[in-house]
């Protein structure tokens, strides 16, 4: 079932005589319990098209439809409930001088209700972290910790959509990894609707369903991811999987 | 590689105040070698470079040897060594802007570069800027020259920075993740100049990664970190298609690829204290680790071939 659909959403970014069309003419679906991969340089419109989703900006043109009905362009804390966002930079992305435990609280009481308070135990055995680091301080957490304690602010207030904008791009491997494997746990537990932005193909082809192509604010070529990888049909797809560095086992030949 | 080395490190140990970040680095570097540190974040891979480099201010090297061309940094004065440093050392950062002031022209900085470093020529200086350029496949010299670094995007910011770096004429290049701010296009490009750079003019270059690809891509020998001791050295064949450390083998288990398969996580953080006075720093995670490893003094030993393990125990799903 789609549970997210945009149709030919355009955005353009102008300042003074120039302009710039970041997004044109942008259709793509989201269904329910998917992880949908959106791959491409940078400046291809991949995390313009996530502010638009979850409502940071307004696009210039098309509509954004949640389970059929249109997302206003004022959204509703409803909205911003079902709709989270996490984002590259992790310990940025919380207050620097409030406690995590503190930055996640007021995200449940905006988006909640006033005297809520989140469900400590769970939410941090689901990002498999010690209850005692939320009372820390951003700076004083790895990035990879943050990056976790970010994804458990985001499942805090229950969404039904996660848009993951290059979560993991500012993390070593073994980091990358262990949130890789817990978005796809999430994913399987609580059938979360995922779109996971990344210029890295190797971690998309990992966790995603079905990919989405993008270059120059335009869909290049949209599929199964498997498919995209291995059996790619446009020039630009062939040329990014080409450029792919890999680590070759010479064990296996 | 049977050449003399250029720059030897040996039992090399420093830190921040009180604290140890690396502890017992020894290896050395032939001229026109290339060197790739990995690990995770905080394995001290950076403080190797800036120990080498020597111009980090509150970083104190506790006891060790840095020998460049027979003779060794740390017995010079600090002048002396910062002069040496400065002319056979040159070094590009992670950030692709932080090599630069954004917003003066890329020519009144190039001519100041050289200027400080006693190789301006008014006569020769486009022509020579031109030649550096179109070794490392940049086209429109005038009109890179006359742009600000703002102007450009991080991609060729850092292949600008290795342009310079090339004009220098340094022996060593010294490398802190120059690919990791970059898109993997672009890490390709760059991964790629980083090579020619070496192949036109023999520089040799330390290159610290958190990513294990690029390494296999670049580098000569690889040295792998963890709390700050090299616990496995050897060429990529070796370290990357045959790890012998549970360390380099979770490393490598890690990484995604374009098969499909979820990358095996590798559970905790490094230790942030830095290295232990005894036992293996990676035992707590390790999942092969046996009674003894607690108290085992590090050491290297060769697996054959000038491939070295500090550790070589096998089993446990990695």
């Amino acid at each position: 079932m789609i549970i997210l659909e945009g149709k030919n959403i355009g955005k353009r970014y102008r300042r003074r005589e120039f302009s710039v069309d970041a997004l044109s003419d942008v259709s793509f679906t989201l269904n329910e319990g998917e992880i949908l991969g959106i791959v491409g340089e940078s400046g291809s419109g991949k995390s313009t098209l996530l502010r638009q989703i979850a409502g940071l900006e307004i696009p210039d043109a098309g509509e954004l439809l949640l389970d059929g009905r249109p997302l206003p362009a004022k959204r509703t804390k409803e909205n911003y409930r079902t709709i989270q966002m996490i984002f590259q930079d992790a310990v940025g992305s919380f207050h620097p001088r409030r406690r995590i435990s503190d930055s996640i609280r007021e995200t449940v009481r905006n988006l909640v209700g006033a005297g809520e308070e989140p469900d400590w135990k769970t939410l941090c055995s689901l990002v498999q972290l010690p209850l005692e680091l939320a009372e820390r301080y951003p700076r004083d957490l790895s990035g990879g910790q943050c990056q976790r304690f970010a994804i458990a602010r985001a499942m805090a207030v229950h969404p039904r959509i996660l848009l993951c904008d290059e979560i993991t791009s500012a993390l070593d491997v073994s980091s990358q990894a262990q949130i890789l494997r817990l978005l796809a746990q999430l994913h399987q537990e609580k059938n979360m609707s995922v779109i996971f932005v990344s210029h890295d193909l190797a971690v998309v082809r990992s966790i995603c369903d079905r990919v989405m192509v993008m270059r120059n604010g335009k869909v290049v070529e949209e599929g199964p991811a498997a498919r995209i990888i291995h059996a790619p049909r446009e020039d630009y797809t062939k040329q990014l999987i080409a450029s792919v560095l890999e680590v070759r086992d010479t064990r296996a030949g | 590689m049977n050449e003399t080395p250029l720059l030897t490190v040996s039992g090399l140990s420093a830190g921040y105040g009180a604290g140890r970040m690396i502890a017992d680095v020894s290896f050395s570097l032939c001229p026109g070698e290339i060197l790739c540190l990995v690990g995770e974040s905080g394995c001290g891979k950076s403080t190797v470079l800036k120990s080498v480099m020597g111009t980090t201010p509150g970083l104190e090297i506790l006891s060790g040897e840095i020998v460049l061309n027979g003779q060794d940094l740390l017995r010079l004065p600090p002048r002396e060594r910062r002069r040496i440093a400065c002319d056979t050392f040159g070094m590009v950062f992670q950030s692709p802007g932080a090599a630069f002031n954004p917003i003066r022209s890329y020519r009144k900085q190039f001519a100041e570069t050289l200027k400080s470093h006693g190789k301006y020529d008014r006569e020769t200086f486009e022509t020579r800027v031109a030649e550096a350029f179109e070794k490392m496949g940049l086209a429109d010299v005038p009109r890179i020259l006359s742009c600000c670094p703002y102007e450009m995007s991080g991609g060729m910011n850092q292949r600008i920075a290795l342009a310079l770096a090339l004009l220098l004429e340094q022996d060593i290049l010294l490398a802190d993740e120059p690919t990791s701010a970059l898109d993997a296009t672009i890490q390709r490009q760059v991964a790629e100049e980083l090579r020619r750079l070496r192949d036109v003019s023999g520089m040799a270059q330390i290159i610290v990664t958190h990513n294990l690809a690029l390494a296999q891509f670049l580098a000569d020998r690889v040295g792998v970190m963890y709390a700050g001791r090299l616990v496995e050295l050897g060429t990529p064949d070796q370290v990357l298609g045959d790890p012998r450390h549970p360390y380099s083998r979770a490393l490598i288990a890690a990484i995604p690829t374009l098969r499909g398969d979820m990358p095996r996580g590798l559970a905790g953080q490094p230790p942030l204290s830095g290295p232990a006075d005894a036992g293996c720093e990676f035992c707590e995670r390790c999942p092969v680790r046996e009674n003894g490893c607690t108290e085992r003094p590090y050491a290297l030993s060769s697996a054959g071939g000038g491939h070295w393990t500090a550790c070589d125990r096998t089993g446990g799903g990695i």
